[in-house]
């Protein structure tokens, strides 16, 4: 399967290395739109469909928290596997996002071998 | 100076990032011998929560170089300028968001976006004290220095008790 | 089955399966497995130190030595013989905190980063792993069934790919 994937994240060295674990990961990226806060996510997500978001939470302009709220009011998008990468490991912060229906979650730091469990348990193995 | 939970937080943040994601065994040097004589690029950014604050990291050119061509899988000598100073931005983000975790268990903080600190920012050199934590390690090809201020006093995590 | 022996500071590819390729005494050094499921190629590197920088010439005569060097060597071979890097499935063990000869104890853990460093510019991540601690191991390699044993304290286990596993430090 080939997938077409969104990466959220201000930081585009995180953008690069996301993507860099999901290809070594065995998964066929299709297309991956990349976007560096909520308000850029949305409006790509408005003429494309993807098969995952993997997201960042502490971004300038509209945070990972509110595109996840946003996802999950929309009917439609709400379909779409959300992953959350990020450096909050607060419990406060995970219990909001989980039931914001976050589908992963990973904090940073992370070795690449974790991404790759938390994309493999959310969608499923590429290489099965 | 006993150590304080800022500055435990700073020091096994500093290990962790650059040990998972930058493959990197930190080695402790005390904060003095991190004033390199050649080049160095800063890096800052603010915090809010509690406590609020800074974190400042200074890298030496060569350091910065080099990890930054380790986090992205590439080669040193292809690598611009710009995309080091994306990587090091990165370092400082996962390094704040780090330190501020382990430091407040269930508070939100909210992190703004890094900023490379100009030539004219002279980064503050002073060492550890009250609401101020200093950490600087050799990373193989030089040497890194992390700081944190806050303006709040950071309280220690909260420890099981059984009655 | 043959059993094709691996030494410190080695590298030993086999091909068409029937094989097992194994090393011992992984206390500091790290043994590397690669395998290819489809073509049954397999590899198995054992190096002792991190960085060919600190003595260039031996690792002119023994690339195999050091993890800079070995490492893509290893993968080049096994490519060579028709193996994909996709479909490799790789799998290590050693890095212990062991008292080396100049006595020092974090060979191991340098030997580990070193390792993690490369297979990522290698475009390759691990898929099990039985690292650091302080005790010895011996790995063997079957390249019928591509299965990697592990012995490690009198026991012996299977090193399976899965969530990457980590020996206490």
């Amino acid at each position: 399967m080939a997938y077409r994937v969104l990466i959220v994240d201000d930081s585009p060295a995180m953008r690069s290395f996301v993507r860099r674990v999901m290809e070594l990961s065995g998964f066929d990226l299709a297309v991956c739109f990349e976007a560096g806060d909520g308000g850029e996510a949305l409006k790509v997500l408005n003429s494309e469909w993807v098969d995952a978001i993997l997201t960042d939470i502490n971004m300038p302009g509209m945070d990972g928290e509110e595109l996840l709220r946003r996802l999950s009011a929309d009917e439609v998008l709400r379909a779409i596997p959300a992953i959350v990468i990020s450096t909050d490991a607060t419990a406060n912060r995970m219990d909001r996002l989980a039931t914001l229906g976050a589908r992963g979650y990973i904090t940073k730091p992370f070795v690449p071998e974790d991404l790759r469990a938390v994309l493999e348990r959310t969608l499923g193995d590429p290489n099965a | 100076m006993p150590e304080t939970p800022l500055q435990r937080a700073l020091r096994d943040s500093v290990q962790e990032v650059l040990e998972k994601m930058f493959f990197v065994e930190p080695v402790e040097e005390p904060p003095g011998a991190a004033d390199a004589p050649e080049g160095e690029m800063a890096v800052q950014l603010a915090f809010e929560g509690l406590p609020s604050g800074a974190l400042t990291l200074r890298l030496t050119t060569a350091a910065a170089r080099q990890i930054a061509a380790d986090f992205l899988g590439e080669d040193a000598s292809g690598l611009s300028p710009v995309k080091v100073e994306e990587v090091v931005c990165e370092l400082a983000n996962m390094i704040c968001g780090s330190v501020l975790s382990r430091v407040e268990s269930t508070a939100t903080f909210r992190l703004a976006s890094p900023r490379l600190l100009g030539a004219e920012e002279r980064p503050d050199r002073r060492q550890a004290a009250d609401g101020r934590a200093v950490h600087a390690v050799s990373v193989g090809s030089g040497t890194l220095t992390a700081s944190v201020e806050t303006r709040d006093p950071v309280c220690p995590p909260v420890e099981e008790s059984g009655f | 089955m043959d059993q094709i022996v691996v030494g410190m500071a080695d590298c030993r590819i086999a091909e068409g399966g029937g094989q097992v390729l194994a090393t011992f005494a992984l206390g500091s050094c790290i043994g590397l497995a690669i395998y290819d499921p489809q073509t049954k190629v397999g590899g198995l590197l054992h190096f002792m130190l991190p960085d060919s920088g600190i003595d260039p010439a031996r690792a002119k005569a023994n690339p195999f030595m050091f993890a800079d060097t070995g490492i893509p060597l290893l993968l080049e071979q096994v490519c060579g013989r028709g193996a994909m890097k996709r479909r490799l499935v790789v799998r290590a063990a050693g890095g212990a905190q062991m008292m080396d000869q100049e006595g020092v104890f974090e060979i191991g853990k340098r030997n580990y980063l070193a390792l993690r460093k490369i297979l990522w510019k290698s475009g390759v991540l691990l898929h099990a792993e039985a690292v650091g601690g302080i005790r010895s191991r011996t790995v063997r390699l079957d390249t019928s069934s591509g299965k990697m044993w592990l012995l490690e304290g009198g026991e012996q286990r299977e090193l399976v790919a899965g969530a990457p596993r980590q020996g206490g430090n």
